[in-house]
């Protein structure tokens, strides 16, 4: 999968659990200190990129990542 | 005891220093007969006294001659060495040695009486049906299946005729102080046991009640304590004005500040203070500490009670019927409001107000929270916070019982049968759920509670993991003690040879958890009568408490047997590694997912208010105060118990890997 296709997917994920608007998310825009997520929205961030794409992720590992491009090269690891 | 009657001579010193008697035929002493240590005394009744020429020291430091001054003394046995001194009237009391009763209104038994044994509490259910009968050595055990157990009327009714017999065994028309109990400063004493090394100072009003009190473990009953139809074990303190009616305080509970219960039982180490508790059923480890807050029919264990906590049993229906219960671990958060009936399982943690009947007793370990009017549930989220594990270390620590006989049967572990069995339930519920929903539904409704769908898949991944860590955590427990050359078949036989059954069906019986068949079994062996006393149905259940190992490793072989399906006999040695793999890998997470739990308390929010009034010296006051996160004892066990799973789990894929 191309990388472009999967930080729009990320973006839209993000989008739908914080319940923002996808424009106001950026390439380096962080879940917890810009867009305020929570512990618990944080999991439930996991938990939709997990169904989103189809993987399973290790969430100990998957919770340290905090921003969109981390996040498309985490979930990058388990499409390859 | 050897009694005499007194003297002419002595007669008439007693007159002399300002004692009467209504008949000095009727009082006894022996000797040597001290006459000088009697002022101002008023005999009734059939008076015995024995020898007092000793000093007693009042506050432990202020010293008086033992005797009698100015009280009224009425059918009495005051025994050696005993400072009695300003008391309205003394009746109908068998004082032990070296006891001291001052400055007291009146203390009195004022006919037959079971003091307090036999009391009837109508717990849980205020709408009555749940008649708990209190006795001396009530346990926690006895009181679950007395409460819960109405399904087995004849053996309520067997549990009913034998503590009456018990209370019936208790009765008498003349109270005891034991020895080297201290009465003092009481206004009004009514019917009250009162044992060995007890201390009651200050009390109000006491009234149909035991202080079942020891040498190694004695009670003391505070200032300003108001309590009637009660029962105190040992090592228990009621203090500063509390307020009880028709309440069983277990070994080593502390209840005060103004706590007003009534028709409740605080079981081991419970504290209760400033609140206000009807018809509660508390657990062990039941914490209270804050005036506003209610607990109301329900059973707790294990809990601790956030301010402002309240529940509603009452729906101005068919009257205040409705019950509920907390299971061992809970908590809730400040203002945290259910309505009864509910069920919240272990280790659960409920915040804000819910206005449905929630039940969430399969699933341990969930946040129960609010948005708008929704209660929002998220399972297995309890599971890996900092709180939930240092609860269960500090349980074990916090055990105040010094008594030897220990009333209240206790099993600690976490992730103990029980738990699992619930954990079990949890997955297939979740995973249910799952399936059922739809990929666009944000939310899924279970009893009451909105679940996040997109939650489902993480409360099945911790919850699994937690599966994985007590199977791992049961089978090394019982590898470690295999000795280094054994060979693969060896290990098996060990093993094989440590199973009674596969025990299923689990309970926690107030603190105690036993599989649901061994118990099931005792409810029968007592509705057939083959127990004759209550203490022999105690004794059934430490017996069954002493082989909870035995049944945890059964039930363990089941779900090894049912996770892999295969017979533990038939067991591979890849099976076994995977079992240890699985354990160390989860077990360490876990402790990781707490350390990152743990380290929030140092981070920048938890510095917020520090740093007052100098600017730059927050990060110095917060370290002043709390200390560096790699200086904490809990984080540093924390890491420390990691290490020692890897090792262990290294020793013991040698172990299997190199059996021959």
């Amino acid at each position: 999968m191309e990388r472009s296709e999967i930080q729009n997917r990320v973006k839209s994920v993000i989008a739908s659990v914080l319940e923002i608007d996808e424009s106001t998310i950026g390439d380096d825009t962080n879940f917890i200190f810009d867009l305020g997520a929570d512990s618990m929205q944080s999991l439930e961030l996991v938990a939709a990129f997990e169904e989103e794409f189809d993987v399973e992720m290790d969430e100990d590992k998957a919770l340290e990542v905090q921003t969109v491009s981390d996040a498309v090269g985490f979930i990058g690891t388990y499409l390859d | 005891m050897s009694y005499r009657q007194l003297t002419d001579n002595e007669i008439t010193i007693l007159e002399k220093q300002g004692c009467e008697a209504e008949n000095w035929n009727n009082v006894l002493v022996t000797d040597p007969f001290h006459s000088g240590r009697y002022r101002q005394v008023r005999f009734s009744g059939e008076v015995k006294i024995d020898t007092s020429d000793g000093t007693l020291f009042l506050h432990d430091s202020v010293p008086v001659d033992t005797g009698i001054h100015q009280c009224h003394i009425h059918n009495c046995t005051i025994g050696e060495n005993v400072y009695i001194s300003n008391v309205g009237l003394l009746a109908n009391y068998s004082i032990g040695k070296e006891a001291v009763v001052r400055n007291v209104n009146s203390m009195i038994v004022n006919g037959p009486t079971s003091f307090g044994n036999g009391a009837e509490l109508e717990i849980l259910n205020e709408g009555g049906g749940r008649t708990l009968n209190i006795y001396n050595e009530l346990t926690a055990q006895i009181a679950y299946l007395m409460v819960f157990y109405r399904h087995r009327p004849q053996m309520i009714a067997r549990f009913k005729k034998m503590i009456a017999d018990y209370a019936e065994s208790q009765t008498g028309s003349t109270g005891i102080v034991g020895d080297n109990a201290v009465i003092q400063d009481c206004d009004t004493i009514l019917n009250l046991h009162i044992g060995p090394l007890a201390e009651v100072s200050g009390a109000r009003h006491l009234e149909n009640g035991s202080l079942v009190s020891t040498k190694d473990d004695p009670i003391f009953i505070g200032s300003d304590v108001i309590a009637e139809n009660f029962i105190v074990q040992s090592g228990s303190h009621l203090t500063e004005g509390a307020l009880l009616e028709g309440v069983f305080v277990g070994q080593g509970v502390r209840l005060g500040k103004q706590l007003s219960a009534e028709n409740c039982a605080f079981f081991a180490n419970s504290e209760a203070f400033h609140s206000e508790a009807v018809a509660l059923f508390a657990g062990p480890y039941t914490v209270t500490h804050h005036r506003s807050s209610l607990l109301i029919a329900e059973m707790v264990s294990f809990y601790n009670t956030g301010s402002g906590t309240n529940q509603s049993n009452h729906m101005y229906k068919l009257g205040p019927n409705h019950q509920g219960i907390y299971e061992r671990g809970s908590k809730t958060g400040s203002f945290a409001y259910l309505l009864w009936p509910s069920h919240v399982g272990p280790y659960s943690v409920v915040l804000g107000k819910h206005h449905k009947n929630i039940d969430i007793s399969d699933l341990p370990f969930s946040y129960l929270d609010t948005d708008g009017d929704a209660s929002v549930l998220t399972p297995a989220m309890n599971l890996f916070t900092v709180g939930t594990r240092r609860d269960t270390e500090k349980w074990p620590n916090r055990d105040k019982r010094k008594d030897a006989k220990k009333h209240d049967l206790l099993t600690f572990k976490l992730l103990n049968p029980y738990i699992v069995e619930k954990i079990l339930r949890g997955i297939d519920i979740l995973q249910k759920l799952y399936d059922e929903a739809d990929s666009s539904q944000k939310f899924v409704q279970y009893n009451g509670g909105s679940i996040k769908r997109l939650m489902l898949k993480m409360g099945i991944k911790y919850y699994q993991m937690a599966v994985k860590i007590a199977m791992g955590e049961c089978l090394s427990y019982y590898l470690k003690h295999i000795s280094g050359d054994a060979d693969f078949a060896d290990i098996k036989k060990v093993l094989i040879s440590k199973e009674v059954s596969g025990y299923t069906d689990w309970r926690d019986l107030s603190g105690m958890i036993a599989p649901g068949e061994v118990i099931d079994e005792l409810c029968t062996r007592i509705e057939q009568s083959h127990y004759s006393s209550i203490n022999e149905i105690a004794d059934a259940l430490i017996a069954i408490h002493k082989n909870y190992s035995e049944y945890e490793w059964a039930s363990c072989v089941h779900l090894m047997e049912g996770r892999y399906e295969t017979k533990l006999t038939e067991f591979s040695r890849e099976q076994m590694l995977q079992v240890i793999r699985d354990w160390k890998e989860n077990a360490i997470k876990l402790n990781n997912m707490i350390l990152k739990d743990a380290e929030k308390e140092f981070n920048a929010s938890a510095k917020i208010s520090y740093g007052l009034d100098v600017q730059g010296s927050r990060d110095a006051d917060f370290e002043n105060v709390r200390g560096k996160p790699e200086e904490n004892s809990f984080i540093s066990n924390l890491q420390a118990d990691s290490e020692e799973i890897e090792k262990t789990a290294e020793e013991l894929t040698d172990l299997i890997a190199n059996a021959g």
